[in-house]
């Protein structure tokens, strides 16, 4: 133990006697390592932000579908209405047209409804079913240049000339609709009625969201729909949830296939590090082994080097991707793209854990090949080396 | 009779180099060094001075023959054998020194101890201590690296580290090639008090004044070694009594810790009440011949 203590003590003066090359290979280890971290951070961002908006959106519901997502009668609705634990089904038309000769996404949804898909920053909600009354997101507003009571033309491909809808109110920036369907494009959200108009979906709907009592009997109300409705397809938060995450962690490995080219760089560098180190101690160790230390304990001295270097690269490469993490999620994603991205920033020890275990892995392994030469270098030739 | 501390049998070793030059740098050499003996070689360069060393310290294998470090075939020894066997049984001085710059003088010569884990930290601390008292090394510097010592005092801190094992003999590669004259006559006068407190000494060397001051000087020639008649000491050691008193002493005291260090370990097991008795006996001998 004393012995292994003191050959630690060995390595690490090492370390310190050659400070410069030292740093730069912890520089090297820490960048691969930051770059990792912060990306990380930005995952977990995205993951907690996916997950809350789903959450909000869905909560408690049930998405139905047919299953070839063509649209079905209204008259499903009420077919689910009486499915025992179903407390309502919303009707929803979905549809696409120009809103101000720009593409939009149209929502239609009961008037009553409106107010639970998104919530109202500024203005009111629908009076009426018939009003020709819209809301936007705060966002597609600013990017239309129109505000609260200004009036808007929506062109479908039923409705070549155009219907002129009253901006009644701005809704929060945002919301699983633009996110996932939308994308760049604005966003109207109408009456269910005015949508039949325009997208000439009379008694139709695209999708129908389910509201149970409360999630304890939503599996329950799942199965129900299930077996008595083959013909429907039906996800839960849960489904969306694991669809979501199946983007969410391609993203992830795009991510980490990127930083493990950093971190394999850094790899090489203490590799060649340790190698450097050794070639110029080639004497030392023909003295160490002179004096009777066995190639396990010389093997020892330089993969401590290694570990040494891989754990302040680590170290360093954490709080370094701690504060660039912060730097992408609370300063660049809002600001680079056209639509605003904003993610909370996450601190867990999850990214800093995962840096140092593989900053130390990495340099464990690099420092591997050179350490293992070095224990089997024979005495006499390290001594004769000049 | 005990073992003697080196027995060459029939010792040759052969390089080839390219395809078909060989180069023959031992030729039969046979050699026996009692224990006690303090030994030069002397030679012309490329006599094979430096080939009997390597193989005489098992850092390097001969050809043919055989090789016996008190009692004990070498050659036969593997790679790991042999650092643990080096570790117990030989002390190397080099000509350039060769101590770790990593480590201060007193951890240089702790560093044996601990590497053969018999000694706690607290014993090598102690025994390195008396080391470095024995071959006169100024105990102001004990915390210096070798980088901040001169080669005189590196040399000395090298022999220390060459004793800290208790080995069966040392092995002196031109201990005296890279010093001063007076570093040089401190550390012949340093070898010969170790000689003469039992330690077994081989030196390679050029030094005529070192070589002297052995009592026995082995000549070599391609390959080959030629004995010749053992001289007298050498009148006058450049130490003078009241020194050799209080060396005597830093010596005694070394053989105290010496057999404390065997006791603990006996009384642990973790040598054999065997290898003890031996120990035992051996510190006593060096007691006596101190104590003459």
């Amino acid at each position: 133990m004393i012995t292994l203590l003191y050959l630690t003590r060995y390595a690490l003066r090492d370390i310190s006697s050659k400070k410069l090359r030292a740093g730069l290979t912890i520089l090297g280890i820490s960048i691969g390592i930051a770059s990792l971290v912060s990306l990380f951070i930005v995952s977990l961002g995205m993951r907690a932000r996916v997950e809350s908006e789903i959450n909000t959106l869905l909560g408690s519901s049930i998405i139905v579908r047919t299953r070839n997502s063509e649209p079905m009668s209204i008259y499903v609705v009420h077919l689910l209405n009486n499915i025992p634990g179903v407390e309502r089904a919303v009707p929803v038309i979905i549809g696409s047209g120009l809103v101000e000769s720009s593409n939009a996404f149209i929502l239609a949804v009961p008037v009553e409804e409106i107010k639970s898909f998104q919530t109202i920053l500024s203005g009111s909600g629908v009076s009426s079913p018939n009003a020709r009354e819209c809301l936007m997101p705060e966002e597609s507003a600013k990017k239309l240049r129109v505000s609260v009571n200004s009036t808007v033309r929506i062109v479908t491909s039923y409705m070549q000339e155009g219907v002129t809808f009253k901006v009644v109110g701005l809704s929060e920036i945002g919301g699983l609709f633009q996110a996932a369907l939308a994308g760049p494009a604005s966003v109207v959200v109408m009456s269910l009625e005015q949508g039949e108009r325009i997208l000439n979906k009379r008694g139709l709907a695209d999708m129908i969201l389910v509201r149970v009592y409360n999630s304890s009997i939503m599996s329950s109300v799942v199965n129900a729909i299930r077996s008595t409705y083959p013909g429907l397809s039906v996800s839960t938060e849960e489904d969306v949830l694991k669809q979501s995450q199946a983007i969410l962690d391609t993203i992830d490995a795009v991510i980490f296939t990127i930083s493990a080219i950093s971190i394999i760089v850094a790899g090489v560098g203490t590799m060649n590090t340790i190698t450097m180190s050794i070639r110029e101690k080639i004497r030392e160790i023909g003295v160490l082994k002179s004096i009777g230390a066995s190639p396990l304990q010389v093997l020892y001295i330089f993969l401590v080097e290694g570990i040494m270097l891989g754990l302040l690269g680590g170290l360093l490469g954490s709080a370094l991707g701690m504060g660039l993490g912060y730097v992408i999620v609370v300063y660049l994603l809002p600001r680079i793209f056209r639509f605003q991205i904003n993610l909370p920033f996450i601190i867990s020890y999850e990214p800093v854990l995962n840096g140092l275990i593989i900053a130390v892995s990495a340099s464990f392994l690099s420092s591997l090949l050179p350490s293992w030469n070095a224990s089997r270098i024979r005495p006499v030739e390290a001594l004769r080396y000049e | 009779m005990s073992n003697p501390a080196l027995e060459c049998i029939d010792v040759s070793k052969t390089y080839v180099m390219g395809r078909d030059i060989e180069v023959k740098a031992l030729r039969n050499v046979s050699l026996t060094i009692r224990k006690g003996d303090f030994v030069s070689i002397v030679g012309p360069s490329g006599s094979g001075k430096s080939t009997l060393l390597h193989i005489a310290g098992t850092l390097d294998r001969p050809t043919s023959g055989r090789v016996l470090v008190d009692g004990v075939d070498v050659t036969k020894l593997s790679e790991n054998q042999l650092s643990v066997f080096r570790k117990n049984k030989i002390g190397f001085v080099f000509q350039f020194f060769n101590l770790l710059r990593n480590l201060s003088a007193l951890e240089n010569v702790m560093l044996p101890m601990l590497l053969s884990k018999r000694y706690t930290f607290k014993e090598a601390r102690l025994k390195a201590l008396y080391l470095l008292k024995l071959v006169g090394f100024s105990e102001d510097r004990l915390r210096n690296p070798p980088s901040r010592l001169s080669g005189g005092q590196q040399q000395k801190v090298a022999i220390a580290r060459a004793l800290a094992n208790n080995p069966a003999y040392i092995l002196a590669d031109e201990p005296t090639g890279n010093l001063d004259v007076s570093s040089s006559t401190e550390i012949i006068a340093t070898f010969k008090l170790l000689n003469s407190f039992g330690n077994t000494i081989i030196i390679v060397t050029h030094n005529v004044e070192l070589a002297r001051i052995t009592n026995r000087i082995l000549f070599m020639k391609d390959g080959q070694i030629f004995e010749e008649a053992p001289r007298s000491f050498l009148e006058g050691l450049p130490i003078d009594d009241e020194s050799i008193r209080l060396k005597k002493q830093v010596q005694l005291d070394l053989l105290k810790l010496e057999r404390e260090n065997v006791e603990r370990l006996f009384k642990k097991r973790i040598i054999t009440g065997e290898t003890y008795e031996k120990a035992l006996k051996s510190i006593e001998e060096k007691e006596l011949i101190v104590k003459q």
